[in-house]
């Protein structure tokens, strides 16, 4: 395994990336984007590059980048729901793919990240499958009102009714979570998808239920949404959660990508990279 | 297929006109592995000290690390090469999965200023870091034949630190989901005593780790230094905190030219904490934004530079 760190040219920006290259020939790419909370290319805890590292070691590139203002890159940290970067994930995905030689592309999104996953993957041609880490649909910013936030805070503190309160309340905003729910139901059709979910209130079984349902009516594609361990605690603070996010990352794209190929000369694997591709037109078309 | 290493490697650095500087990832070792770093190097003439940027601990190096850049930055743009990098066990450290450890930090600090030398080409060696990255330049100053010294904040003592990282997990159950079964800091010390481990808020914090934090004291611990040093406090309010003078008194009692200076802001309580708060309507932004400014440029006056630098961070 080897590893670039790179300044991608993106707009007016320089996005701080590394690009992670397997000893083989690469299987496929993967692109690493963290949420908005001010993470870099690795998150927090060094997730990212442990997943990149875990990917390597199954012939697969990865590329991990972070937002413009974070990190390496230029520009002003600014994160909002309504402008993810997803013409800067698709500038560094294509720049990593020709660098590379990859013929596949995956894509792992944390949170915003997550939200920008879903818009920048059919973008990619050459892209099969994404990893949905905590989408939460129904995120958006925080209130910056005083009463509200005092609010939530009162309500949270009443023992066991407290939990029951928020979780009705967000149970009855769920429709608020529709544009997201569209997006995951269009790109369910043409990619296969991991959701990696913590048990929050936000979530609920809303999700789940919703996952339930889109399965089976997205064609061939894989979709499946697993719970992550930790129960309601905040994003990977839980260690148990770290893990559990990383094994099945790299496990998903081991068992999504088209296998290493036997005697290393990479046909084989261009082959079942040209099956896949060809299999997500025809689903779109 | 192939790696296209050409592409790759052409990309490895950046120009940055309204700057002036260039900036190139560097492989550096450390602790017997790679490491990365970044070379912050001025487009026009180079002035010493060259300076090494040193990280703090913990989930502190990722709350922190805007602040590093833009001081590494804006001393390139002053003319004065500068160095950041990860210690073993952070971001993209060539050994992400080793527990990190005030010894390994040290270590690193020193492996890397050892290679530093050649890279900045100046004389005078500066070292910079905030909170425990202040901690672990003041700690390797003397050893490293330090000139200057900026220490952001320092954590001067290391068993109020423990003391607060323990606090910090306490506070985030608080506000969590469930904040009546929400942990006390004396459970903490127990499950560390038992498991050997505690987790502050994702961050796996050790028993060596823990007791190591706790045995520094830096005002009794420094190795003599007797070059320029600059304490900064950064505060709410403008009162000199007791550690800071102690330190600042310290230093000048070792024979350094000391100064202590106190930054004020709103968001003092939050540096080294989770910065990113609503600025408008469904927007997240840094508040901590005001705080970085302020620090460099005090550091830039402090080196002489003063309005030459103003504007230019970022």
């Amino acid at each position: 395994m080897k590893e670039y760190p790179v300044f991608v040219p993106s707009g007016d920006e320089r996005i701080g990336a590394v690009v992670c290259v397997p000893d083989a020939p690469p299987r496929g790419l993967v692109l690493l984007l963290p949420g908005g909370g001010g993470a870099p290319r690795s998150q927090r805890f060094g997730l990212f590059t442990k997943i990149a590292r875990g990917l390597a070691e199954r012939d697969i590139a990865s590329v991990r980048m972070e937002w413009p203002g974070i990190g390496d890159s230029t520009g002003r940290a600014r994160y909002s729901f309504k402008a993810l970067p997803v013409e800067h994930s698709t500038t560094v995905a294509r720049f990593a793919l020709r660098a590379t030689g990859a013929r596949v592309f995956g894509m792992v999104g944390n949170c915003g990240g997550a939200r920008t996953t879903l818009l920048a993957l059919p973008t990619v041609p050459e892209a099969t499958s994404g990893v949905l880490m905590m989408l939460k649909p129904l995120t958006g910013t925080r209130s910056r009102k005083q009463a509200v936030r005092k609010t939530k805070l009162f309500v949270r503190k009443i023992p066991r009714i407290g939990l029951v309160i928020r979780r009705g309340y967000w149970a009855l905003r769920w429709r608020k979570a529709n544009p997201v729910l569209d997006q995951l139901r269009s790109v369910s059709g043409v990619s296969d998808l991991l959701l990696l979910e913590a048990n929050t209130v936000k979530v609920g079984n809303q999700l789940p239920r919703f996952v339930e349902g889109l399965q089976g009516k997205n064609g061939r594609h894989r979709l499946e949404l697993r719970e992550m361990p930790g129960g309601g605690v905040r994003a990977f603070q839980s260690i148990e959660r770290q893990e559990f996010a990383i094994r099945a990352a790299v496990e998903w794209f081991d068992q999504v990508f088209p296998p290493s190929p036997a005697g290393g000369n990479g046909s084989a694997a261009e082959l079942s990279a040209a099956e896949l591709i060809a299999e997500r037109e025809r689903t779109r078309s | 297929m192939t790696v296209d290493v050409t592409l790759l490697e052409s990309h490895s650095s950046r120009l940055d006109d309204r700057l002036r500087i260039s900036e190139g990832f560097l492989r550096l070792r450390a602790g017997g592995a790679e490491t990365l770093g970044v070379l912050a190097l001025p487009l026009g003439e180079r002035r010493g000290p060259g300076w090494v940027v040193s990280h703090s601990f913990g989930s502190e190096q990722v709350d922190l690390h805007m602040l590093d850049v833009a001081v590494a930055r804006s001393l390139a743009s002053a003319g004065f090469p500068t160095l950041r990098f990860h210690s073993q066990g952070y971001g993209d450290s060539g050994d992400v999965w080793v527990p990190a450890s005030p010894t390994t930090q040290l270590r690193d600090t020193l492996e890397v200023i050892g290679q530093f030398t050649e890279l900045a080409e100046v004389e005078g060696l500066g070292l910079i870091g905030a909170r425990f990255g202040g901690t672990v330049a003041a700690l390797v100053a003397g050893r490293a034949g330090a000139s200057h010294l900026v220490l952001l904040h320092p954590i001067v003592s290391g068993s109020r630190y423990a003391a607060e990282l323990l606090r910090s997990r306490v506070i985030i159950e608080l506000l969590g989901e469930k904040p009546a079964e929400a942990t006390t800091v004396e459970r903490l010390k127990e499950e560390l005593a038992a498991r050997g481990m505690v987790n502050i808020k994702g961050w796996p914090l050790r028993t060596d780790a823990y007791e190591e934090l706790r045995a520094i004291d830096l005002v009794k611990e420094m190795d003599p230094f007797a070059g320029r040093a600059l304490v900064v406090q950064v505060s709410r309010g403008s009162s000199v905190q007791g550690a800071m003078s102690r330190l600042r008194d310290r230093l000048r009692a070792m024979g350094a030219e000391s100064e202590l200076q106190v930054v004020t802001h709103p968001s003092a309580p939050n540096f080294g904490y989770e910065h990113f708060r609503p600025v408008a309507r469904e927007l997240l932004g840094d508040i901590l934004e005001g705080v970085n400014q302020a620090l460099v440029e005090r550091t830039l006056q402090w080196l002489g530079i003063g309005e030459e630098a103003e504007g230019r961070a970022g």
